[in-house]
């Protein structure tokens, strides 16, 4: 008995093995538009809060990486001006392609895509620009793709329209989300999970993940708000889902200033979804569900 | 002729069910869990271990003589796994249901082998997925209702193979 203990005891010591993340880069790339009138678009595109949802995001997840650690391009258009990390410039959907795909990381680096923006109608595609031609766009192929080509761990949280289409089904876990005709939740849980993961489980073939966990404020059919409308302190100020994003994160919103709470531990990937789902009430979750890269293995964010 | 054959049958099965016993037990496991995804969904490519505590219960379990079937039904936690690089596996819960066999080579040495299906379930992402698997235990009498059993298992799944080695106690109730 003792040389079993002892065994199994020895087994966890050797294989346990402890990132120190403070040793890590953590990159940020965010996409933030209010769609003005001086940009190009129509008055019925406007949305107040993406660049608050932005500001917000970066300093809190900022001050979580430590700045030291940090690097961002932001890229924001508000009030008709556009600029790159604080600079004026006529950016556009193939210039944020471009600085994904430039970047230099390295395998343990976290990038971070955030974007608070319109979600095209039907395709969910990110809406960033307006031309003659039309709207300007990255798709879902285009951004999952300039990802994969980076080394490290790479976590994409949309707040936009439609944005589950974002959301790789990797073919490993059900989670047996069942949905109305008007494409709100009407069940969900451990028990309605059974079956549909039985059918994944049986299926052949799987997807390899790239090392990409995506979060998105919606199912690929599903609207996402620039508010919500529950009465918390400055909610109106934030979009729907980042509001809910940004307390999973530990922002302080009462304050309206990013906080890091000492002793907290680490935040992971599902430990913010769970930390929205906690937050978040039932019935705004039922019409705008976020949706998750479902992974056996969770992601050390912060 | 239908006569004799069921007289033949009605003795054969009464003898039978003479040394036919119901032995219900349940047990409790800690175990070392092992589990290796395809590089595809775990880049680093390594075994990832936690550690897991089993309950199980065995009420459909009969014994005939030295053999015994069962179908023991089992709830087993299991933590997050050690950290390689960004990633952990997360923690999760298992509910699962196998075919066991027993063999008692004395009466105090028996060993069980069985088929094991399995739905592990991750709490936090709330999904899940099935595995399916077997178990070898040996178990070692102290006296005649307690046992001391450790247990080998493997375990497959998609796109992952695992194996968990555990000790623990058996009480059986009869």
């Amino acid at each position: 008995m003792r040389k079993i203990v002892f065994i199994l005891t020895a087994a966890i010591a050797l294989s346990s093995c402890s990132l120190d993340i403070s040793d890590t880069k953590t990159v940020i790339i965010s996409v933030a538009l209010d769609y003005c009138a001086e940009d190009g678009f129509s008055q019925g595109n406007y949305l107040s809060n993406p660049p608050n949802d932005q500001e917000a995001f970066v300093s809190q997840t900022e001050l979580l990486a430590g700045p030291r650690n940090t690097e961002k391009h932001i890229f924001l258009s508000k009030g008709g001006t556009r600029t790159v990390n604080g600079t004026e410039s006529e950016w556009n959907e193939e210039d944020v392609l471009e600085t994904i795909m430039n970047l230099d990381t390295e395998s343990d680096d976290l990038i971070i895509f955030y974007y608070s923006g319109h979600g095209e109608d039907i395709t969910g595609n990110l809406v960033l620009s307006k031309s003659d031609n039309g709207f300007g766009t990255i798709s879902p192929e285009e951004l999952l793709y300039a990802m994969s080509t980076l080394d490290g761990k790479k976590c994409i949280f949309l707040d936009s329209c439609y944005s589950g289409k974002y959301v790789d089904d990797l073919g490993l876990l059900g989670n047996g989300e069942i949905f109305g005709d008007d494409g709100s939740l009407i069940r969900d849980g451990f028990v309605s999970s059974l079956y549909p993961s039985l059918k994944i489980s049986l299926l052949a073939g799987y997807t390899g993940s790239n090392d990409i966990w995506t979060m998105s404020a919606t199912t690929s059919e599903q609207l996402s708000y620039d508010s919500g409308t529950e009465g918390r302190p400055n909610q109106d100020k934030y979009g729907a889902f980042t509001y809910f994003l940004l307390l999973a994160l530990g922002y302080d919103a009462e304050e309206d200033c990013p906080m890091a709470i000492t002793g907290r531990g680490e935040i992971t990937f599902y430990g913010v979804y769970k930390g929205i789902k906690e937050r978040m009430s039932r019935s705004m979750w039922s019409v705008q569900t976020p949706q998750v890269t479902l992974s056996p293995l969770d992601l050390i964010l912060f | 002729m239908k006569k004799p054959i069921l007289l033949l049958i009605s003795i054969a099965l009464s003898s039978s069910l003479y040394a036919l016993s119901w032995n219900p037990s349940t047990s409790a496991v800690i175990a070392y869990d092992g589990t290796k995804y395809s590089k595809s969904i775990d880049s680093s490519g390594t075994l990832r271990s936690s550690i897991g505590g089993m309950l199980t219960l065995d009420v459909a379990a009969i014994s005939i003589d030295r053999h015994s079937v069962s179908l023991p039904m089992s709830l087993a936690l299991c933590s997050e796994s050690n950290t390689e690089g960004r990633t952990r596996v997360q923690q999760r819960m298992t509910t699962g249901i196998s075919l066991e066999y027993g063999y008692a080579f004395s009466d105090i040495f028996t060993l069980s082998a069985s088929i094991d299906a399995a739905y592990e379930y991750f709490p936090k992402a709330e999904g899940g997925r099935w595995l399916i698997g077997g178990t070898i235990t040996p178990e070692f009498f102290i006296g005649r209702l307690f046992s001391m059993i450790t247990e080998l298992s493997a375990k497959f799944g998609k796109g992952s193979a695992g194996f968990s080695l555990g000790v623990g106690a058996k009480v059986h109730f009869l």
